[in-house]
């Protein structure tokens, strides 16, 4: 091990300079590109095979189930390769959902290059395109690599032309290869070292070391994950970030190989771990710039910008004991992901809970299922909202995420929402259905370029409020799972939106109101309460079910009173049976929440998600 | 009364677990086609009851119930046997009841006569339907004219006492049907029979009718129907005089009610004999209390209560006639599954079993001398907040259903568990 440590001082700085290569694999889930780092790794020797964990990049539990990679690793191998010397490879990691594109950003920038891995019998999809294009941007050189040619519906030719279509390669440039069965593996390397160029830094330069990922650990504080653009870092230098100012001691640094190596010095182009004893992510964002306090860069690296949440839910203890309990957990999540945000909110239907705000829904959902897994808790978690801002008659300005917070229409002089940019790439026979859906959910069309016969890559752009709520689902069942999207924030735009708010029992429920398109507010509200009535179990007492605009009722549905709820069997002596059947109704009770009289199961909260397009469509004439 | 003081006379409940063929929508512990292992299972049956009542000192029973399964498969000497070793092991009073489940198409005048001579007092014929379509659907191998000749063959013999099993709600079946059962039943006879038994319809999961539902071949009426379907019968019974005494019970007068099942719904103490039979000791264990030793956890409550000392036990015995036979051949005690039952769970189980008496409900007195505690010092606040919401009755001396709550009666029930 510490030979890999000296090997590089040898040189000189230039010297060693030219012997690193930074690069991240962009890949589709699925396409294969934790097996083809797990390779990678085998393949240089950093990890034997017999000491391999299946796919060592990915640490989490929850990664590996939902199959996507959250945090962000960088492992440095050293690979001798056909013309006799040794490089220095660093392998950054990338996360795989469109929620975390940000981070992707950062990880791209801290590269020269970028192995694009596409799957032999996929194709290439939306997200990866989206990727691509970041990695053209930062100008990072591209190897090609048409992976799974072992499967028997590979057709790595066609791909492969897809693929030089858009990037210009040529055939003959693109690598295939089965990480699986270890095709291929040796042209990718010797690639990576012959087309990837190395870090262009300047070593005399004072140090900016560009931070694309980090964590909490609880001995060392925050570990920064950074590339050493100019200058060095040494592990006794007092280190500043130049977008707080904030100032550290380092308690260690060095790199991944893959475990922790701690080293005394990171240099010009090296891409290692700084250990800062900061004690929240947050003070150490990713994008930021990392420079010495003895001797501070001037101007930070470009491209920093805070951690925004886009998507915002409340979260609710289902009893409020729990409460304490979720905000301790909140508190530790944040610890790890400066991405998350949450302030105290109170609902009259819901008791006490926090407002929270996401990078995206799949954010929210990762978050809501470590809080129910790792902490034990019961949430219960209302509709997804966004930010609103709202101009204000006297001419002040706020932003809302919590379509209760509304202010009543007289103060509104306007509602400026926000709108995304929206990449979607489809086998082209579908075309035709997404657009449908995209003119139901106030799409506006830009762009269809076909890919080859069957594939086309089609631009819009959309309200996020219309894009958080169930389009993904219907954009798969409509595409029959073979569409893929990705989407960036465009800007805010003005638009005639009002608060629907539901009653249920005669009672404003502040957990069910909902921000919609004027036009749409009849044909929501209606189905709204229809489907409510469909969720809400029925009670010992008819129970009205009202959507209203201000004080205007437009719909309303009645939950007949239960008639019958009792047991005439004969469970005769079986009488632990039977008490454990009501311990069961009991139970399923217990997880519901009481507003007013009423038990309102979780679903019902989430109820707005599943107003499908077409419905309200059809129902507004 | 009700709940029923410690100490309070034994039920006997022997289990039959054979029948000719197992009926499509049943769960209960029974088989088909092992009819050679009668003879094996009514020795060991016996010997168990003799093990049984020794241990308890020749306890004090006023029921026997034959249940199962199908007890009349069994020959009329056979039950007298096992009447006799229950006489034998027990005190069992000279009046008690002594009752026997019976299939209509298993049966005949000579056979009631032979039972009766046995020392059975009450039979309860299993009806269920009398409509064609209804007794195909749940499978029965009878038909219509062989259950009202199995009533009036029963009363030819000299039965006085017999309960009728009907099921509703059964898939297909129409309000009229339904009406047309209960009159032809309540015709029977000279003034119909003493008792009866009004089923619901449960299409228990795993069994084949369950299975029907589940692909479409089935569809079981809804709740609001078969709501329909009780009330109609409520008020048709008390038309012809019955009393509503428990949820699915009706009675000619109050002393002909089922007294081995008041002992469940009053959480009495009963013996569990015969393959799969349940018992249930609630005497056994109140003298050596074991504080602090249970759990002391309420079912399903995140936060440990005060310890709660163990005051009873429920058993089941083997579910296999084989295992029972060769538990008992072993000299073994036949029993597979013991439950120890905290002060905190017997009282739920005083509630949900006695406010299925509708008008004995669950008395204050009977509370207090059972568990040692009060009814409003342990269930005050939920009492009130079921009043309020017109679900219970609180009376100066007992708690029980109204109407309303009777019909949402596993609502009020899970209150208290």
């Amino acid at each position: 091990m510490s030979t890999t440590i000296t090997s590089t001082t040898a040189d000189s700085p230039t010297e060693a300079i030219a012997k690193i290569r930074n690069f991240s694999i962009i890949a589709h889930i699925d396409h294969g590109k934790s097996t083809l780092a797990d390779r990678l790794l085998e393949k240089t020797e950093t990890v034997t095979r017999r000491a391999m964990v299946d796919q060592v990049l990915d640490s989490m539990e929850l990664e590996r189930e939902k199959g996507i990679t959250i945090k962000a690793r960088a492992v440095r191998m050293r690979y001798r390769a056909r013309d006799g010397e040794e490089y220095e490879l660093n392998l950054i990691d990338t996360p795989g959902h469109v929620d975390f594109s940000y981070e992707v950003s950062r990880s791209l920038a801290a590269c020269e290059g970028a192995l694009l891995v596409v799957d032999a019998a996929q194709g290439i999809e939306a997200q990866t395109m989206a990727n691509v294009y970041l990695a053209l941007e930062h100008d990072l050189a591209i190897v090609a690599v048409i992976n799974k040619i072992d499967l028997p519906s590979a057709q790595p030719e066609k791909v492969a032309a897809e693929v030089g279509q858009f990037i210009g390669l040529l055939d003959d440039e693109v690598i295939f290869a089965s990480a699986k069965e270890g095709r291929g593996i040796e042209d990718i390397l010797e690639a990576v070292v012959a087309k990837i160029p190395p870090p262009r830094g300047r070593a005399d330069a004072p140090t900016r070391a560009l931070i694309f990922d980090s964590h909490y650990d609880a001995y060392k504080g925050v570990i920064a994950y950074v590339k050493v653009v100019d200058g060095e870092i040494g592990k006794d230098d007092r280190i500043r970030l130049m977008s707080t100012g904030k100032e550290a001691e380092l308690i260690e640094l060095g790199f991944f190989d893959p475990n922790m190596q701690a080293t005394s010095a990171l240099r010009t182009g090296e891409v290692g771990y700084v250990a800062t004893g900061l004690k929240v992510v947050k003070d150490c964002q990713v994008g930021d710039t990392i420079t010495l306090a003895s001797a501070p860069a001037v101007r930070p690296l470009p491209g920093y910008r805070p951690a925004k949440p886009m998507v915002f839910a409340g979260l609710y203890p289902t009893d409020n004991e729990s409460y304490p309990l979720l905000r301790d957990a909140l508190e530790r999540l944040q610890l790890n992901d400066g991405s998350l945000t949450y302030e105290p909110e109170s609902s009259l239907a819901l008791g006490f809970g926090f407002r929270c705000g996401f990078l995206g829904l799949l954010h929210m959902e990762i978050i809501q299922e470590r809080l129910e897994r790792e902490y034990n808790l019961d949430l219960l978690a209302t509709a997804p909202s966004v930010e609103y801002e709202i101009a204000l008659r006297g001419g002040r300005t706020l932003a809302i995420d919590n379509p209760a917070d509304l202010p009543s229409p007289g103060e509104i002089e306007a509602i400026r929402e926000p709108w995304m940019d929206i990449s979607i790439i489809l086998p082209s026979r579908y075309i035709g259905a997404v657009m449908e859906l995209l003119s139901s959910r106030r799409g506006i069309y830009k762009e269809l370029v076909y890919l080859d016969e069957d594939r086309a890559h089609l631009k819009f752009q959309m309200p996020l409020g219309e894009l958080i709520i169930d389009f993904y689902d219907q954009l798969k069942s409509r595409t029959q799972g073979y569409a893929s999207l990705d989407y960036t924030f465009a800007d805010l735009r003005p638009a005639d939106l009002v608060k629907l708010d539901v009653l249920v029992n005669g009672a404003a429920v502040d957990a069910l109101s909902l921000i919609v398109h004027r036009d749409d507010a009849y044909a929501k509200g209606r189905q709204l309460v229809e489907t409510l009535r469909g969720l809400i179990p029925r009670q010992m007492f008819d129970v009205p079910i009202q959507a209203s605009i201000g004080s205007r009722i437009i719909s309303r549905e009645t939950i007949r009173a239960m008639r019958k709820n009792v047991l005439a069997k004969c469970y005769g002596g079986d009488v632990s049976r039977k008490r454990k059947l009501l311990e069961k109704q009991k139970e399923g009770k217990a997880r519901m929440k009481i507003v007013g009289n009423v038990e309102i199961p979780q679903e019902a909260f989430m109820a707005v998600l599943s107003l499908s397009a077409e419905k309200a469509t059809a129902g507004k004439t | 009364m009700a709940p029923s003081p410690p100490g309070a006379p034994l039920g006997l409940y022997l289990h039959v677990p054979f029948c000719a063929h197992v009926c499509p929508y049943c769960d209960f512990n029974t088989y088909a086609g092992q009819e050679a292992l009668i003879p094996a299972y009514v020795a060991a049956l016996e010997r168990e009851i003799g093990r049984r009542g020794a241990a308890s000192g020749g306890r004090a029973a006023e029921t026997i119930f034959f249940g199962g399964g199908t007890p009349s498969l069994l020959p009329a000497a056979e039950i007298g046997r096992l009447v006799r070793a229950c006489r034998a092991a027990f005190a069992v009073a000279p009046d008690a009841e002594v009752s026997l489940e019976a299939n209509p198409n298993s049966v005949n005048e000579a056979y009631f006569h032979d039972l009766l001579d046995a020392g059975i007092n009450r039979l309860s014929l299993g009806v269920q339907t009398q409509q064609r379509r209804g007794l195909r659907t749940l499978g029965r191998n009878h038909e219509a004219a062989d259950a009202a000749a199995a009533f009036a063959a029963a009363r030819a013999a000299g039965f006085g006492n017999v309960s009728l099993d009907l099921i509703f709600g059964w898939p297909g079946q129409t309000p009229a049907a339904w009406a047309a059962d209960l009159d032809a039943v309540l015709a029977w006879g000279v003034d119909g029979p003493e008792h009866l038994s009004l089923y619901s319809l449960i299409v228990e999961p795993g069994t084949p009718m369950a299975d029907a539902v589940t692909r479409g071949i089935l569809a079981v009426p809804d709740d609001d129907a078969t709501a329909d379907l009780y009330e109609a019968a409520m008020a048709r019974l008390e038309r012809a005089g019955y009393v509503h005494y428990e949820v699915a019970n009706w009675a000619k007068t109050d002393a002909l009610r089922s007294r081995h099942n008041l002992v469940y719904w009053r959480n009495g103490d009963y013996a569990g004999l015969g393959a799969g039979a349940h018992g249930h000791d609630g005497v056994g264990e109140s003298g050596r209390r074991k504080d602090g030793e249970s759990p002391g956890v309420l079912p399903d409550s995140p936060t440990p209560l005060l310890p709660d000392p163990v005051v009873g036990r429920r058993t089941m015995q083997h579910l296999l006639p084989k295992s029972f036979i060769a538990a008992v051949a072993r000299g073994e005690a036949p029993v597979s599954n013991v439950e120890e039952i905290g002060a905190r769970t017997a009282m739920g189980e005083t509630m949900m079993l006695g406010l299925r008496l509708l008008r004995e409900g669950v008395a204050d007195a009977a509370f207090l001398a059972r568990h040692g505690r009060s009814l409003d010092d342990v269930f005050g606040p939920t009492i009130a907040d079921l009043a309020g919401l017109g679900l219970v009755e609180r009376m100066p001396d007992r708690v029980r259903l109204t109407r309303r709550g009777l019909m949402l009666a596993n609502d009020v029930c899970a209150r208290f568990v």
